[in-house]
């Protein structure tokens, strides 16, 4: 029989977690369990976390990082002001996830347990330098995502531990930041593959401590440091973002599923890092544009 | 002729229910005391079938009784056009869908775990999964008739002169995918013994009366002891003209004598229920140096997999439209249908219509291009005009659209301006700018309606003038989403001369309504909108008769019949046919070489469906049917292996989302009256999604310069031809 409990308080589902063995689902909106009776069916005791209280909320925490909750759903991300402020980058990936529906019941902290390899906020999360904070009797711990995700459905998660929150360092500076993903659709796909990319800007065209990640090529998110490399200190140009496209569609290792193919996927990160790019180089040319106008105007 | 009530946008009858989620659909019905039924379905695409034990089932809780084929009363088989299909396999399975046993049981849950719980012992047989390898005649065959369904071969004039004549030349492969009906519900039904015993099954056919024989047949029961009823349905698209659950209810009930309901999730239903037929076609066609068609020569390949359903009037419809709208002096046409593991394929809106026309439309644009002619002025240079000769040879006796159509495609805007529209880049980030590629493609049809020479097809309407003016309109079509109800009401309403409101249309009911023949092949408007005229032109004698005798009456009824007319001389089962209605599409593609995307950003639709009754319902086929036609070109594809269903949910049988669909779809109707049709209407919902596919293959052929031949066409085929092709521009 299957037990399911909804509890509302954090140390509550902690002191359920260090008693009990295994055969216990933790889940918050529901949207990767629900459609797979299979993982169901071997379950005892199912918790539902989406009500406890200090899963819940984006803030500043006291160290200056932004807080995400881990039931915080996907939708509240993308309409938050701090995160579309500070970690806009975040903001455009949680966007593309699913349909409205999903992203009002799936959770940022669902997204990094089910670690799925095409999960949309793993590579934004990558970029943003996120930690995940896995909260246990032991108090709470942090792990880099990159550390936390180990292959398909794996995580570096301990039975008697939950995801408390994802921490996010707040930088600043002029950023610029893009999510791009190739689906099987435009609306409510799953991708083929993704990139994620963040940088500061610079007045003089130059984008410094690039980060690049990607998705759904390879058994995790993956971040391209190759493609860093190329973009580190250089002003972007279209010969710069070629260079960098070719490093990510070397440093893919895709296969092909249903979905789609291995050069498909190795072909498109580089497209994907390109179109990006380029939006990103057309942007900074009419900035630079306008800045130019301003100091004629003014003398 | 002037009309007050047909041709107004007047609001869908059934439009605020369903919003409302008032409709009551197959799936919402339950009665008191009812079993829920589990199909047990086979655990091999292709298998004999060594034992069935059914014990542990039987034994589990709440089930109440588990049927095998021993408990079939009657025939156990059935089909539309050969009962080959057994109800309930007893010594072998040829698809994954097959039925084994059925398990009734107290509730849903009960039902499917002691389903799990029917043991079959099966012994595995060669697999028959490639339709060439079905040609052969050494294959083992999978029926006693042998593999292949059938067969046809037709000609006109000489093929090796109009090909002597020709300047032109064009030769290409096609290959078509199977594609899911992908309606909204699923099969799903109810059943019961009503207080005169006798057995309804309220369900989701698309010919209730069709359905009841069949029925009858296998329980041994006269048809009037059945009732079946299916007035909403959500959504069929002719996946739902075989027999899904109609039998298996009947059958529970017969047996247990109680109430029965099924609901077939959706990973069911994609394997059990039948598809497009998959194809691969041939086609060679030649032209004039004055552009002037001369001969199209075309073989199919059809596969029908594990029972005919429709399979052979669909070739049949194939080779029918093989020339397309054209006048052509010179055809040939050989095609086969046959029997594989692969599912089973049957009706699915387009009929045969939707595969030749992917042939025949990329020829016409390949040839247009080697002429170096307009595209639209070659196609409307060939067009068939009433009185010509058609592919096949037979006269083109009714009204002929086609031309009309054409003109109208060539005036509209996006084809006018396309060469404005295909450099228009201001949409796009500058650098990207030399990425993106837009072109412009067209294609024209035409679509059989009705059923063609030699199948019963006619319609029987019973309308009733009430008190107070109040005017009831039996029909026995189903309402499958299409709004032929409206459209039924509307013509009421404007012969009678009454208010819309006071119309009220009684649908699928064997027990209340007239046989008004099947919900299928374009025809419901044209069938049963004559035969409701009829009915009030009988209603309105009586009216004057007595009139003229000084005795008013307030309770009237009338019925009539309505035969859909026919070609003299047949050339197969429903060939042909001769009444078509006509269209040409023109649609904008951009195509970002970067990922490959292929993106649809408008559709003009130029249709001919004879006068337009109901033009919200007119514009909503349109829309959906290009819906449709952009999931079969770009998305849509059953993918099996050995047999074996490999996307039997919507994660992986990908259909197109709203954000896949372009706002700008322009739908204009081209009224070319049709004599013979009820104030010259004929039909829509086919016509409005054949051409859709072959006019996307044109428009990327415009865009990069790569002619596709395999549906669908998805980013990494663009990436990959792009990748082969180093001469592209």
């Amino acid at each position: 029989m299957l037990r399911i409990l909804r509890l509302p308080a954090l140390d509550q589902v902690i002191e359920i977690l260090s008693a009990q063995e295994s055969e216990t689902l933790l889940m918050a909106g529901g949207t990767d369990i629900l459609p797979r009776p299979a993982a169901l069916a071997s379950t005892r005791l199912l918790i539902d976390l989406s009500q406890v209280a200090e899963l819940q909320g984006i803030a500043l925490d006291a160290e200056g990082r932004i807080r995400i909750g881990a039931a915080v759903t996907h939708q509240e991300i993308v309409d938050h002001p701090l995160i579309q402020r500070k970690a806009q980058l975040l903001s455009m990936a949680c966007s593309s996830i699913g349909s409205v529906q999903i992203r009002n019941l799936g959770t940022i902290g669902g997204n990094l347990a089910n670690a799925s390899p095409a999960a949309d906020s793993l590579p934004a999360l990558v970029c943003l330098a996120a930690e995940v904070a896995l909260a246990s009797p032991r108090g709470i711990r942090f792990l880099p995502v990159s550390a936390f995700i180990l292959g398909p459905g794996r995580t570096a998660r301990a039975a008697d531990e939950l995801i408390e929150s994802v921490r996010i360092p707040v930088v600043t500076g002029r950023r610029v930041a893009f999510f791009k993903k190739a689906g099987q659709r435009r609306g409510m796909c799953c991708a083929k593959a993704s990139v994620a990319m963040c940088a500061h800007r610079h007045g003089d065209g130059r984008l410094t401590k690039p980060r690049v990640a990607m998705g759904a090529v390879a058994a995790t998110v993956i971040s391209v440091p190759a493609a860093e490399r190329v973009l580190a200190d250089r002003v972007l140009t279209m010969a710069v973002i070629e260079e960098a496209a070719a490093a990510c569609c070397e440093a893919a290792q895709a296969i092909d599923d249903i979905r789609s193919t291995a050069s498909y996927r190795r072909h498109v990160v580089g497209a994907l890092l390109t179109e990006g790019l380029a939006e990103i180089y057309d942007h900074m040319q009419d900035l630079a544009r306008r800045q130019a106008r301003r100091r004629r105007r003014r003398s | 002729m002037k009309c007050t009530v047909v041709g107004k946008r007047v609001e869908r009858k059934d439009a605020r229910a369903k919003v409302t989620g008032e409709t009551i659909y197959p799936s919402d019905r339950s009665r008191e005391g009812m079993l829920w039924v589990v199909a047990v379905r086979a655990a091999h695409p292709h298998a004999r079938i060594l034992s069935i034990d059914t014990e542990r089932a039987a034994a589990a809780a709440g089930v109440v009784r588990v049927l095998t084929a021993r408990d079939v009363p009657g025939e156990n088989a059935f089909g539309i056009q050969f009962h080959d299909m057994p109800v309930l396999c007893s010594d072998r399975v040829r698809y994954l869908g097959d039925v084994v046993a059925l398990v009734g049981a107290e509730s849903r849950r009960a039902a499917r775990q002691a389903a799990a719980l029917v043991a079959v012992d099966y012994q595995p047989l060669a697999l028959l999964t490639d339709p060439e390898q079905a040609l052969d005649p050494a294959t083992p065959a999978l029926h006693p008739g042998g593999n292949i369904l059938h067969e046809v071969h037709f000609h006109k004039g000489n093929i090796s002169v109009g090909f002597q004549k020709s300047a032109v030349i064009v030769e290409r492969s096609y290959q078509l995918p199977m594609m899911d009906h992908a309606f909204l519900e699923t099969e799903a039904g109810l059943s019961y013994f009503d207080e005169n015993d006798v057995l309804c099954v309220e369900s989701c056919g698309q010919y209730i009366y069709r359905d009841r024989k069949q029925i009858a047949s296998v329980l041994g029961l006269a048809e009037e002891k059945i009732r079946v009823s299916a007035e909403m349905v959500g959504g069929a698209f002719g996946g739902k003209d075989d027999i899904t659950v109609q039998i298996q209810l009947a059958l529970m009930t017969y047996v247990t004598g109680r109430p029965a309901k099924m609901v077939a999730s959706r990973e069911e239903s994609i394997v059990a229920h039948s598809k497009r037929h998959p194809a691969s076609m041939w086609f060679k066609t030649g032209a004039s140096k004055s552009g002037k068609l001369m001969a199209v020569e075309a073989r199919f390949l059809s596969d029908t997999g594990a029972y005919a359903s429709l399979g052979g009037p669909v070739l049949n419809l194939m080779a029918e439209h093989a020339a397309g709208p054209y006048l052509v002096p010179h055809v040939k046409v050989d095609g086969h249908v046959v029997y594989t593991n692969n599912g089973f394929s049957g009706a699915f809106r387009g009929f045969g219509c939707t595969q030749a026309c992917v042939g025949i439309e990329s020829q016409m644009d390949l040839m247009a291009r080697a002429l170096r002619r307009d595209p639209l002025a070659f196609r409307q240079a060939n067009v068939l005009h009433q009185g010509d000769a058609a592919g096949l040879g037979y006269e083109m006796k009714t009204a002929v659209g086609a031309e009309p159509t054409i003109r109208a495609a060539r005036a509209g805007k996006l084809y006018r301006q396309r060469r404005r529209i295909k450099k228009d880049r201001t949409h796009v980030s500058p650098s990207l700018a030399p990425f993106i590629r837009r072109g412009v493609g067209v294609a024209s049809q035409m679509q059989g309606l009705g059923l063609g020479v030699g199948i019963e097809d006619q319609a029987e309407v019973e309308v009733v003038l009430g008190p107070g003016g109040a005017v009831r309109v039996k029909v026995g079509t189903t309402e499958i989403g299409q709004g032929a109800y409206t459209a039924y009401a509307q013509m009421t309403a404007e012969r009678l001369g009454v208010p819309l409101e006071q119309v009220e249309i009684v649908g699928a009911d064997t027990g209340t309504c007239p046989d008004s023949g099947a919900t299928t092949a374009s025809r419901t408007t044209y069938a049963v909108g004559n035969a409701i005229l009829l009915a009030i032109a009988k209603l309105e004698q009586r009216r004057s008769a007595w009139a003229a005798q000084g005795t008013g009456r307030e309770n009237l009824s009338a019925r009539a019949n309505f035969t859909v007319p026919t070609q003299d001389r047949q050339l197969g089962d429903g060939l042909p046919h001769l009444l078509y209605s006509y269209g040409t599409h023109v649609v904008l593609v951009e195509v970002n070489t970067l990922t490959g995307e292929i993106s649809v950003e408008a559709v003009e639709a130029y249709l001919d469906g004879g006068r337009v009754v109901s033009p919200l319902g007119f514009e909503g086929q349109s829309e959906g049917g290009i819906a449709q036609g952009i999931g079969y070109t770009l998305f849509e594809e059953v993918l099996l292996d050995r047999g074996r269903f490999l996307n039997t949910n919507f994660d992986t049988y990908i259909l197109p989302s709203s954000k896949d669909v372009p706002t700008a779809i322009h739908t204009v109707p081209i009224e070319v009256m049709e004599k013979s049709g009820p104030l010259g209407a004929k039909g829509i919902s086919e016509t409005c999604t054949v051409g859709v596919a072959p006019a996307i293959l044109n428009a990327l052929e415009d865009a990069i310069g790569i002619r596709f031949v395999r549906l669908p066409v998805r980013a990494e085929d663009v990436i990959l031809a792009r990748e082969e092709s180093p001469h592209e521009s």
